[in-house]
């Protein structure tokens, strides 16, 4: 266990006991992650990221006496997050495309990752990771930008850990596709329905 | 050994047993398309990373703070039943206590409602208007401050501080911070 998990356990346990200095060190440590994760599947919408973390951080005052110790804490509270993000989601009727996995095309991966390296290319890659499927890109997201093992994924995102692996597999896929269309100029980032190559 | 595919992004984003990635590093050695898709892996991950991520939301937590003290603590997951029964004896004798004492209460006493409790002193602070989100959040670490209240239509902020510090000693380092507060002052206690 990192000194960081056995630390974030022991400030769980002091909020269980009523601690509201230890809520308030948590939530310096987990909001800006938080914001991050909930903001970039809301299409940017900070001020309703910012209520959906608010609840997310007051379940945690309310539920730190049920943690268990079986994950890590910020994965219990990735975890909460992506369940309020959903219930928030259906809430508004907004379109859930979970299970939408596209089969993978053959595709020219071309340099692609000299693609994602410069200001401009990192833009290509914005726009790329904005087209994933929910889904997939909560998974690459969450693999990539929080650097979180399988198993945690899969109890953020709550699926099978099969279902994590396809859909960093598929996101994958879909990136390459999505970047080498954008640098062969076959698409452009004012598309909004995605940069699939266009046939020929 | 066939492509460790759907390993590599665990390889790259350093959560795979060390087992596994040993056995990952002896294929990456003799195959040319999975060390290109590592590369690639990381590129994309040092991509992702270099996105900031967004700095604490003080606003935010000064929210979650005030509702949180609006709540009462559950204690009951915690309690045995036996003491339950008896905490709810308790509180009953405690009510009733309180009823006799309402009842005995000089008309020249000052009320207070039964459920609020003595605040120690607070401060109220105006912050400039160019102060950052940065600023305020390390102004107010230097006194272990919390926002608790605010902000008001005026712009006015309720900041308290734990009860073993000075108030006063606060409320002149917060004034002490000319580019980040406007004004600090100690209100009297409620």
């Amino acid at each position: 266990m990192t000194d960081s998990v056995a630390e974030e356990q022991a400030l769980l346990q002091a909020v269980a006991d009523g601690d509201q200095r230890a809520l308030q060190t948590l939530y310096r440590r987990w909001q800006p992650r938080l914001q991050y994760y909930v903001q970039s599947r809301l299409g940017g919408d900070a001020a309703a990221a910012q209520d959906v973390v608010h609840e997310v951080m007051l379940d945690v005052w309310r539920q730190a006496g049920r943690f268990e110790g079986r994950s890590k804490p910020l994965t219990w509270a990735m975890s909460m997050a992506h369940n309020k993000l959903v219930d928030y989601l259906r809430k508004w009727s907004r379109e859930d495309s979970h299970d939408n996995v596209p089969e993978p095309e053959d595709h020219d991966e071309g340099d692609t990752a000299a693609a994602i390296q410069g200001s401009q290319e990192a833009a290509y890659l914005h726009h790329c990771i904005r087209q994933l499927p929910d889904g997939q890109r909560d998974a690459i997201q969450l693999a990539f930008f929080d650097d979180m093992a399988y198993p945690d994924i899969a109890e953020v995102i709550d699926c099978p850990l099969g279902t994590v692996k396809t859909r960093i597999f598929h996101a994958r896929a879909q990136l390459k596709r999505c970047l080498s269309a954008l640098m062969k100029g076959l698409c452009s980032l004012d598309e909004p329905d995605g940069c699939s190559p266009r046939p020929s | 050994m066939k492509h460790p595919d759907d390993d590599l992004p665990a390889f790259v984003n350093g959560t795979l047993h060390a087992s596994e990635r040993e056995a990952i590093q002896t294929h990456l050695a003799g195959c040319e398309q999975c060390r290109e898709e590592v590369h690639w892996l990381a590129t994309l991950r040092e991509q992702m990373q270099n996105d900031p991520l967004p700095a604490v939301n003080e606003m935010g937590m000064a929210r979650l703070m005030k509702a949180v003290r609006q709540e009462e603590k559950p204690t009951a997951t915690s309690a045995p039943g036996w003491w339950r029964g008896a905490l709810a004896a308790a509180v009953l004798v405690v009510v009733a206590q309180f009823g006799v004492i309402a009842v005995q209460w000089q008309p020249d006493t000052v009320y207070r409602p039964l459920g609020e409790t003595v605040q120690s002193p607070r401060i109220q602070v105006r912050f400039a208007e160019t102060a950052t989100e940065i600023q305020i959040r390390e102004v107010l670490e230097r006194i272990e401050g919390q926002i608790v209240e605010g902000p008001s239509a005026l712009g006015l902020y309720r900041v308290s501080v734990p009860d073993d510090a000075s108030v006063q000693a606060a409320a002149e380092t917060l004034q002490a911070a000319g580019d980040v507060v406007e004004q600090a002052m100690v209100e009297s206690a409620q």
